[in-house]
């Protein structure tokens, strides 16, 4: 006999054992009504009352093949529960495991979302959010305090409504969308309480995840202030251009109007002189022709001032100048007085700059013609013109000229009479003299005018001298000059 | 040949001492020229289209030759230099620019308005003198002036 193989607890098994075997009935009873009432039926069917009885070994054959088709189910399901409340629980773990992520991120963004808040509306600068329409969406603390509107006046409402141009308020956000930016774009703003301000805007578009527009962010700043600093400096503009006019016309008055009485005084003093002929004496002629030459300097004087008034009314603009080139065409004009005084003249190599030609030769001429003529009577006079890059850290211009700039120095060095340095300042002082018209000629206006004209092209001018020991005059000019000059009359 | 009629000199100068010197340089030099005077660039038009106070052709002979001062009131010299080149029958009297203003852009204008010569006026007498002889040795002397060739 063969064991059947189950196991001792499988259900059902004992109770099988214990009942009595073989009889029809018996099998029935062990399975489930509704099949006993189907094998009752399909034996009914075939006339069949009583099964034979069944070999016991065959009998617990097929009914261990029935246990184990039972079992196995049973066992079956039982896994598959298993295994459901296994993938349950790790579901459960990840859940879990997800929600304190959640809970940590959503701590960290209500921290950055306070954060946020706080630095929104802490920031002087009014910061608008709106819908791409220009619905706005958010504003900060300064938005309602520039605006005098509090929050919920002004989310929901349509941004270009607050400008005294909606139209060009609502071009702005179109071209943030459009442009993806906006810088500067300047508007009027109306405020609560009726007033304008005026106010640049700046923003930025909002793009989602895909690129896609899904708002604005945008500055809109108070620039009254610096409108004002504008008009202010817009005022002192017309007042210097003004007063420049002014001063032009000036210098037009100066050389008509003031030149033609001089002119009377010279022809009529001149006329009485012909007609009296020898009907005057020495003396009397004497008077006239001092007369005359009263006339005279002061015609010279009044050509001066106009010279010196047109260095910045009559202002040429800036162009490359060739130093050297500018030095051959004074000494060809000085030719003569260089030969008069038995002088030489040594010219070393000059640099090119930028700068107004003709002042250039004004400048040099008048340092060369004061070389030459303040020499000592026993000795003819040498004056060495020569230059040099100055090296930048000596600069000390007061802040004059530009960064980045080179400056040369040119220098005109003389042998001549030279000059207590005490007087430094008023040699560069218009009209200012330091000897006597019958030593030596001139209005005191050669070195005022080399320093108003060195001085509008951003550089200085000094001198270095002892008396009897020559003086070496030094100009310190920049290579370049700013692409706008500043007018100061 | 030439009628000999005495030529007409007019000088618009608003300065009666300017007037005085040219005149007085004139009388100096020996120049035998019918000087007449009018003080601003409308009274020098009015007098050569004769109108207003010079309707009457005594009182306005046509002149041979204008000198014409630049600085002047109502309207200056070059408005004035302009009005006479742009008029047909006006524009073949040669003017003369006879002014204080050396400057460059005076110069310039002048001479571009159809001007025949520009002088400075001169401080002293006697270069007063030494220019008028050689304006009035050159136009009465030497240059043919429109006016005796329409005679001849």
């Amino acid at each position: 006999m063969r064991k059947i193989k189950t196991n001792n607890d499988t259900k059902g098994y004992r109770e099988l054992k214990s009942r009595p075997k073989t009889t029809r009935e018996a099998l029935l009873g062990r399975l489930p009504p509704r099949t006993a009432q189907h094998i009752r039926h399909a034996h009914i069917l075939k006339g069949i009352r009583e099964i034979p009885r069944v070999g016991w070994e065959d009998w617990e054959l097929a009914v261990a093949a029935t246990l184990r088709s039972l079992e196995k189910q049973r066992y079956d399901k039982a896994n598959r529960y298993y295994h459901a409340v296994q993938r349950i629980e790790v579901l459960l773990a990840a859940v879990r495991r997800r929600s304190a992520e959640l809970e940590a991120t959503a701590a960290e963004l209500e921290r950055t979302g306070v954060y946020l808040q706080t630095l929104m509306d802490t920031m002087v600068d009014v910061l608008v959010t709106t819908d791409t329409e220009g619905t706005i969406t958010d504003v900060n603390r300064a938005t309602e305090l520039l605006s005098g509107y509090n929050h919920t006046e002004l989310i929901g409402q349509p941004f270009h409504q607050f400008f005294t141009d909606p139209e060009r308020a609502r071009a702005g956000i179109a071209r943030v969308v459009t442009h993806s930016a906006i810088a500067d774009y300047q508007l009027i703003l109306i405020t609560k309480g009726g007033w304008q301000v005026p106010v640049g805007y700046n923003a930025t578009v909002l793009l989602d995840l895909y690129g896609r527009p899904i708002g604005v962010v945008g500055n809109v700043r108070n620039i009254t202030e610096r409108k004002q600093a504008e008009e202010v400096l817009r005022r002192q503009t017309e007042e210097l251009q003004r007063s420049n006019a002014e001063l032009e016309q000036f210098a037009y008055v100066a050389s008509h109007d003031l030149r033609e009485p001089l002119r009377k005084i010279q022809a009529f003093s001149d006329r009485l002189q012909l007609t009296m002929g020898s009907k005057i004496d020495e003396r009397e002629r004497d008077y006239l022709e001092r007369m005359r030459g009263a006339a005279e300097r002061m015609q010279t004087l009044i050509n001066d001032l106009l010279a010196f008034s047109r260095i910045t009314t009559r202002a040429q603009p800036f162009v490359q100048v060739d130093l050297n080139q500018v030095m051959r065409e004074v000494l060809s004009d000085l030719e003569v007085s260089v030969e008069q005084t038995g002088g030489r003249v040594e010219v070393g190599n000059l640099p090119t700059i930028e700068a107004e030609p003709t002042q250039m030769r004004q400048v040099l001429q008048n340092l060369l013609s004061n070389g030459l003529k303040f020499h000592r009577p026993e000795e003819p006079p040498l004056v060495r013109i020569y230059s040099s890059l100055l090296p930048a850290p000596s600069l000390n211009l007061d802040g004059r000229g530009a960064l980045g700039n080179e400056f040369y120095q040119i220098l005109v060095q003389d042998n001549g009479i030279g000059f207590e340095e005490q007087y430094l300042d008023r040699i560069f002082t218009l009209f200012q003299r330091l000897h006597g018209r019958e030593d030596y000629e001139g209005t005191g206006m050669g070195l005022a005018l080399c320093r108003k004209i060195v001085e509008r092209h951003a550089g200085h001018i000094t001198a270095k001298s002892k008396p009897g020991k020559g003086s070496t005059f030094i100009v310190t000019l920049p290579s370049r000059q700013p692409a706008v000059e500043v007018q100061v009359a | 040949m030439n009628i000999h009629r005495t030529p007409v000199v007019l000088m618009a100068e608003d300065d009666l001492e300017d007037r005085l010197l040219l005149k007085e340089a004139l009388d100096e030099c020996e120049f035998n020229q019918d000087l007449r005077f009018v003080g601003d660039g409308e009274e020098l038009l009015d007098y050569l289209r004769r109108q207003g106070k010079y309707r009457s052709p005594h009182s306005s002979p046509q002149p041979s030759l204008i000198l014409l001062d630049l600085k002047m009131p109502k309207k200056d010299g070059l408005e004035a230099l302009k009005d006479i080149k742009e008029d047909l029958h006006l524009k073949c009297i040669p003017i003369v620019i006879l002014t204080t203003s050396s400057s460059e852009d005076d110069v310039y204008s002048s001479y571009a308005l159809g001007a025949s010569s520009y002088l400075v006026k001169p401080g002293q007498f006697r270069l007063w003198i030494k220019l008028v002889k050689v304006v009035g040795t050159y136009w009465f002397e030497h240059a043919t002036l429109p006016l005796d060739a329409q005679i001849t």
